[in-house]
Parts: structure tokens; sequence; C-alpha cells
């Protein structure tokens, strides 16, 4: 289904990051090779210039790859209407082999452009540029991501056809057995919410106190570390919650557990704050934590900085995030109604 | 934080200067970009108005349509067939109905004609109260009493396949507002229809099955399949899934058709911004001489882009608006139509959704960015030294 103004979209963006990504590698090349701050010479100088569009490029990348998540997502919203046994993007993403794969990619991908940023943000506030020969390197680690995002949206797209018949949320995140896996999982719902209100208000708690040491300045890297893999935990096993759980009340329906409804307006668009503040915390908390590893001298207080705003972030974000995901359930608890 | 912004609030005010200052070239591009939104949007808008338009009709298609195939093409069938579906459990109700259309010859037209046992049945959300059918009455859409001339009297007749004539009696016009699904409609009484057509007795066209759950449709079509062999069951999903995949694949098709013009676009977009002029380096590099960085420069570079394109973008958005709102979409409604005698009446609601603005976006605004940046940034190499 490449004819599609969707999938033209989609590939266009992809070209266009492609683009943007090719250019910028050329530029890390010769920063890592080349990259000298002692240095004065004409070449040197012409690469601090060069590391200026290589910044540009790569947060515009970002920028789209998030476009085109969002709007991935939305795709394969609208190619429920068109393939049968599809009721949501969950159908159509299922369609073949490539959907959930491409998607799972394309979510990683945003999160290493977004640690790039961090990395570039905290980099340009030293004049020494510590960490530009890092951050150039990185490009070449991201690159091969990116590819594979590409190349699975591709093949996700390509092989999209109307007359395959696909499962739906209801099958894949309710039934056991081969097509599904959900009880598979061994969680019931209260082990659910037990993981995500018990852990993300313990990784709340724990970031909030964090962010009281970081201000008095006797956090250790260790804890910041810990508490980062406690959120890339967090991350997993939250976003199967919501799937597994929060969903079936925000749509009080106990077998509809599609992730992508809740972004449409049917639901006033509630699935929007939800995965912003989900997403939004763990990334405080992971990037947080990877920065602990950066041992640059001319940027550690901003590492520092950016640490100690980040727990706080995390904090605030999560706290939002689990009353957004109560919300849904209370209501229907208590008030025995949908909250739509 | 709160230097940053104002920092950024200067420079976003700079490039809005600069953009005044050179505004003969500005608008030349803007023009150019208004025109590329228009175009894509007038399309995207006019498509998805057309399914929002077609979902809105389907609601009052019935669950399941039965028609009896012979040698891969629909025979009539016998009415008696809806007999075999009694003991299928779900099954709200059994319609028969006879679909047909008619070529007019005076005047070139094919009217749509429906015939069913009472109006109550699917068209009853069309209709006046108590219309009475009986005889030779007819409800016909406003396009057919146009082209038959009937506005001021009401008997007309049509010839049988023998080329015998039948009289009709006009007794209502459906609804104007209906009429994008009744305007070449003629509803009659089965009987009548089938005289008209020349059909036997206890001849149908096709059965419409109502069911009780809607979650059980597709249960009850594979139940009709089993009980009545040698029919085509075709349920309403199957309907809307067809028509969006033909409407997604018409705006794919239309897409590609105009990626030429966004690709031309792009190109002149890198040319205008990397051929900068002679002025324009020399102020690149008073600039750079009085203490701008360069990643200033490439901010109000990029703050000058995002200006012009939203702008363009927004007046591409509102034109092509209007463009279907208030003239059907002119340009493209035969490319995605198709013509006909009774088609002109048809008017189209326009509908706009948050994906077709991120579409939009994506396939406009983002291209011309990607073309802007790089010559952007190239602007900012010049030296404060180069020039003076």
């Amino acid at each position: 289904m490449l004819v599609n103004i969707y999938s033209i979209t989609l590939s266009l963006l992809s070209i266009v990051a492609g683009f943007f990504f090719l250019r910028s590698l050329i530029v890390a090349f010769r920063i890592v090779r080349y990259f000298n701050i002692d240095e004065d010479s004409r070449l040197q100088i012409r690469l601090e210039d060069e590391g200026l569009l290589s910044s540009a490029l790569i947060q515009f990348c970002c920028f789209i790859q998030l476009g085109g998540t969002l709007l991935f997502v939305l795709a394969a919203d609208d190619f429920s209407t068109v393939l049968a046994g599809a009721m949501c993007g969950t159908g159509s993403l299922l369609a073949n082999a490539y959907g959930f794969p491409a998607l799972i990619v394309k979510l990683v991908g945003i999160f290493c452009y977004g640690f790039w940023i961090v990395l570039h943000r905290i980099d340009i506030s030293s004049p020494a540029f510590p960490l530009m020969k890092l951050k150039h390197g990185l490009l070449f680690v991201i690159f091969p991501l990116f590819l594979l995002d590409t190349s699975l949206q591709i093949l996700y797209l390509a092989n999209l056809t109307p007359d395959i018949v696909t499962s739906c949320c209801g099958t894949l995140f309710t039934e056991k057995g081969p097509d599904g896996f959900g009880p598979n999982l061994a969680f019931s719902a209260t082990n659910q919410f037990l993981l995500l209100f018990g852990g993300g208000s313990l990784l709340a708690i724990t970031s909030l106190f964090l962010y009281k040491m970081l201000s008095t300045g006797s956090a250790n890297a260790w804890l910041l570390r810990i508490n980062g893999t406690g959120w890339a935990l967090y991350c997993v096993f939250g976003l199967m919650a919501i799937i597994l759980t929060i969903s079936s009340y925000v749509y009080a329906m106990p077998y509809h557990n599609c992730p992508f409804d809740m972004l449409k307006p049917e639901y006033y668009f509630f699935g929007y704050p939800l995965y912003f503040t989900f997403f939004g915390a763990v990334f405080c908390g992971v990037s947080s934590a990877l920065l602990t590893w950066i041992r640059a001298n001319e940027v550690q207080s901003m590492v520092f900085n950016y640490q100690r705003n980040s727990m706080k972030i995390a904090f605030l974000l999560s706290l939002c995030f689990m009353i957004l995901a109560a919300a849904p359930v209370f209501f229907y608890r208590l008030g025995g109604t949908d909250i739509f | 934080m709160k230097n940053a912004i104002s920092r950024h609030l200067n420079l976003l005010d700079f490039s809005l200067l600069s953009l005044l200052r050179n505004r003969l070239k500005n608008f030349g591009m803007f023009v150019v970009f208004t025109l590329v939104v228009f175009f894509l949007g007038s399309f995207q808008l006019f498509t998805s108005s057309l399914q929002f338009m077609s979902d809105q009709l389907l609601e009052n298609v019935p669950d399941i349509t039965i028609q009896q195939m012979s040698a891969g093409r629909q025979i009539n069938m016998n009415g008696d067939l809806a007999d075999r579906l009694s003991h299928i459990y779900g099954i709200k109700s059994v319609t028969r109905r006879i679909w047909g259309y008619y070529f007019d010859e005076s005047n070139g037209a094919n009217y749509t004609v429906v015939g069913v046992e009472s109006p109550a049945s699917s068209f009853s959300h069309l209709l006046p109260e108590g219309t009475d059918l009986s005889a030779s009455r007819v409800i016909m859409g406003e396009g057919v009493e146009r082209v038959r001339g009937l506005t001021g009297r009401k008997a007309f007749t049509l010839f049988r396949p023998d080329l015998s004539q039948q009289g009709f009696e006009k007794a209502a016009v459906f609804d104007p507002n209906t009429r994008s699904l009744t305007s070449d409609m003629l509803l009659m009484h089965m009987d009548t229809a089938r005289s008209l057509f020349g059909m036997q007795a206890d001849e149908i066209t096709d059965l419409l099955v109502e069911s009780g759950n809607p979650a059980e449709i597709d249960t009850i079509a594979k139940k009709i399949r089993a009980a009545l062999p040698g029919t085509r069951v075709i349920t309403k999903e199957q309907i809307a899934k067809t028509y969006h995949g033909v409407f997604g694949w018409r705006s794919g098709v239309g897409s590609i058709a105009l990626a030429g013009g966004i690709l031309a676009f792009m190109i002149l977009a890198w040319e205008r911004a990397s051929g900068f002029s002679r002025e324009e380096k020399r102020e690149t590099a008073i600039l750079r001489g009085i203490g701008f960085q360069a990643a200033d420069i490439l901010s109000i570079k990029i703050y000058e882009t995002f200006c012009l394109s939203l702008t363009a973008f927004l007046a591409g958005l509102v034109l092509s608006w209007m463009h279907i709102a208030f003239f059907d979409g002119i340009l493209f409604k035969p490319l995605l139509l198709g013509w006909s005698v009774l088609k002109p009446g048809f008017s189209i609601i326009p509908h706009v959704t948050g994906n077709d603005l991120l579409l939009l976006f994506c396939l406009s605004v983002v291209p011309y960015w990607c073309a802007a940046l790089i010559p952007a940034w190239r602007s900012t190499l010049v030296r404060a030294d180069s020039v003076v």
C-alpha cells in the first residue's frame, strides 16, 4: 500500500531525514578524524562551523522523526479502515511482521536523538566543546538505527495489502495461545496496577530524593544509575500496564486494549498527555543516568544542572502521569461509568 | 531562562524585519508556496470530505446485502429465498428489494430505480411521514425532477423493455439535503418496479438483512453464505473498507502526481536560499563583525524560513478550504468523483481533521525546511572580513 497519502508522506519524511543524516555523517567523520580544539588552523575553524550544521540537522531529524512516529501511528489507524479484520491501529500494525518492530525502533530512535540533543546542549555550553568527538562518534551508532527504522517502515508499507486478514487488539492482548500474549505474561490486573502505581511512586520518590541530594551536592553516580535502570524497566512494564489494563478503563470495554485509539478525538486526545508524561519522565530518568559517564571537567556543572532539573521534571511528570492513568480507573470503579 | 527567551524573541524580531526588507523576493516565494499548499490541501481535503460523507451515507446501508450470482454476474433472485434465512439466530429483519438502473434515452441520464415493499424500510429516514407508494406513485430525487422537467406537473411515463409505456405519478420529492444519495433516485413499490423492468412476479434483485447486534454481523454473514450457496453476501463493513481503499488509493495517486510539483518547489527553495546576494552577504558579514555568533545567524535564517513557510501554509490551507467549501472543489471534482448527467447538484461538505493538517504540513512545510536549512547554514559561514 505504498500508493497512499500516508505512505507517501512517511517515505518523504524518511528521505528528508536520511538526507540530513548523511550530510551530518560527513561532518561527523571529519570531526572525529581531525577535530582538535587546541589547534587554530583553517580546518579547525571550518570544523567548528560544521559542528553547528550537524547539530542543527540532527535536531531537525529528531523533530522529523517525532512527527514521523506520530504519523506512523495515525497511518496505522487510517489503514484499519481498509484492512479486513483490523478495527484500530493495532490490527493494522499486526497485518505483517514489520509493523510493531518498526514502531518500537522508531520509539527507541526518538530516545537516542533526544539524548544526542541533550549531549549537544551540554557540549556547546563550554567554549572548549569537550564532547564534540563523542557526540559525533555517537552518530555512527545512531545511523544504523535510523536505517533499520526506514527499512522496517518501507517493508511494512510495501507488504501491506488490503486483502490480508489481520487480528486486532482484542485478540492480541487478551487471548492465550499463539496469537495473543495477554495472560501469558502471568500478570493479573492487580499486579499491573501494583507495578504501574507502586513502581511509579517509588521512582517518583527516588527522583525527588535524588533532586534534593543533587541540590545539596551529596548525590552519588551509582544512585543515579540505579534510578535510571529503574526508569528503563518502568518504561517496559508501565507500557504493558497501560495497554493491558488502563486502556480498557479508558474505553470502558474489557476487550478493547488498543494503545493508539486513545490518541483519537473520540477519547479527547487522552493518550497524548498520558504518553507524553510517561515517556517524558522515563527520558529524564534514563538520560540523567547516562550522563553520569560524562567525565569532562569543563561541562560538569552543566551536567550537574541537567541531572538536577531532570530529576525534578521526572518527579513532576510521573506524578501527572499517575494521576492521568488513575483517573479512568477511579471514574469507572467509583462512578460505574467511563471517563468520557 | 528569561534571557534565552528574550534573546530568541529579539532574533525573531530581527528575522521578521529582514523578511520585510526583502519583501519582493520573499513575496514570490510566498506565492509559490501558497499555491503548492493550495493544490495539495484541496486534494487532501476533498478526499477527506468525500470519505466523511460516504461514512455518513453508509450509516443507512443495511448490515448485510445478499445477491444471487450466476457465471460471476449478478442475476435476479426469487423472493422466497428470504424464508430460508428464518432459522438464523440474530437476524432482526429481512427485506426484499429491487435495485436497478433505468437509462432515459430522452436526456441521456441514468436513474437509480428502487422498488421496496413498504417505504418504511431502509428509506424511512429520507421520506416525509405517511408517504403512500401504492399503484404507480413514485418518490423522486430532485435531479430526476429537474431533468424530466416535472417541477410543475405530476404525471410522466417511462418505457418498459418491450417498449410499451408505463405511467407514473410523482408522489413527493426527496429532501434536497439528501441529494448526494437521492439525486438520481426513483423510489416506488416493488410491483411497480417489476412491471417497469419486465420482471417475473416473484423476482427481486437483492435481500437486505438487519442484525440485532452489530458485533454479530460477520457470523450471520457466514451462516447466510452456508444457507444460500451461490449468493454474494456483502457486509456493511466490507463496503466501507472498499470505499476507504478506493479513496485512499485515489488520493495516493493524486499526491504522486503532485509530488513533481513539490520536488520542483524544493529545487526552487534550494536555489533561492543558496543564491544569496551581495547585499545579504554584506549583511551577514556586518552581523558577524558586530559580534553575532554563527549560531545566532543560523537562528535568524531558520526563523525567516519558519515565518515564511507557516504563513504560506496557513494561507494555502484557507484557500483550499474555500475551494472545497464555496467552489465544491471544482479543480479536482472530475478526477475524484467521475461525471454523470444527474450529478451536478451534488455539493461537498468540507471536513478537516488533525490528521489532514499533519499530513499536509509534513508534505509541504518539512520539504521546504529541508531545502532551506543547508543553504541557510552555508550563508552563516561568511567571515566578517570577507566584504570589508
